[in-house]
């Protein structure tokens, strides 16, 4: 539900802004991006909050609505720390090119993936010692790293087809 | 299970993952290119576990 608002909310915002942004600054971004997350250039600090989600809503609310309420605080996507660069360059294309339709869609695909640990942890939770799995997430920060940058790539080579089929459309009008 | 099998497993998991996502994402530009953004969003979210 927050994750589809935030997505709406940026998808309005967008409907003001397209005129200030060209489609060509989503593949630039996630350029940047993929270079910062492959080490290419200096790890910048990227713009996010420090806070993450409260581990006491556990102890106080039960794991049934502290789960619910994970997902809502998650689901705003700015409220919690963002380590990766992925995040802005959806934002960017919520804002760029997509109406608020979309935009919510895209941002609960983020949302989705966010998720999906918490979803999973209480069956590996089953297999594995949960501190022997939670030392083995931590440390396989460059994994993340690479899959984020292959994930921005991806971005980057699409976001140029709609850059181009823009440009095509816009001299095709004129 | 060892320490290094169980991160190389979870390793495994986010490059699985990926690749489905991206095979996902193949498919979709092939009907309209913002769809297959998605599937991106789904990687994007997945990596921020090691940002707990």
């Amino acid at each position: 539900m927050t994750a589809m608002l935030t997505g709406m909310v940026l998808g309005f915002s967008g409907n003001y802004l397209r005129t200030y942004l060209t489609p060509w600054t989503i593949p630039l971004l996630a350029v940047i991006l993929a270079a910062r997350e492959l080490g290419c250039i200096p790890r910048f600090r990227l713009l996010e909050s420090t806070r993450q989600t409260e581990k006491s809503w556990l102890q106080r609310f039960g794991i049934v609505t502290a789960s619910a309420m994970w997902g809502f605080h998650i689901g705003f996507g700015f409220a919690t720390r963002i380590t990766y660069g992925g995040f802005f360059v959806l934002i960017l294309v919520c804002l760029v090119t997509g109406g608020p339709l979309y935009s919510a869609l895209l941002m609960s695909a983020y949302w989705l993936g966010r998720i999906a640990p918490v979803w999973i942890a209480p069956f590996l939770g089953r297999m594995y010692d949960m501190e022997q799995l939670m030392a083995a997430v931590l440390n396989n920060q460059p994994t993340y790293k690479r899959v984020v940058a292959l994930g921005l790539i991806w971005a980057a080579a699409v976001s140029i087809l709609l850059a181009l089929h823009v440009s095509h459309s816009t001299m095709g009008n004129s | 299970m060892t320490q290094d099998m169980l991160e190389m497993r979870l390793a495994r998991l986010s490059y699985w993952i990926l690749l489905f996502c991206l095979a996902v994402g193949l498919v979709s530009l092939l009907f309209n290119p913002l769809t297959a953004l998605l599937p991106a969003a789904v990687v994007f979210g997945w990596c921020q576990i090691g940002g707990i």
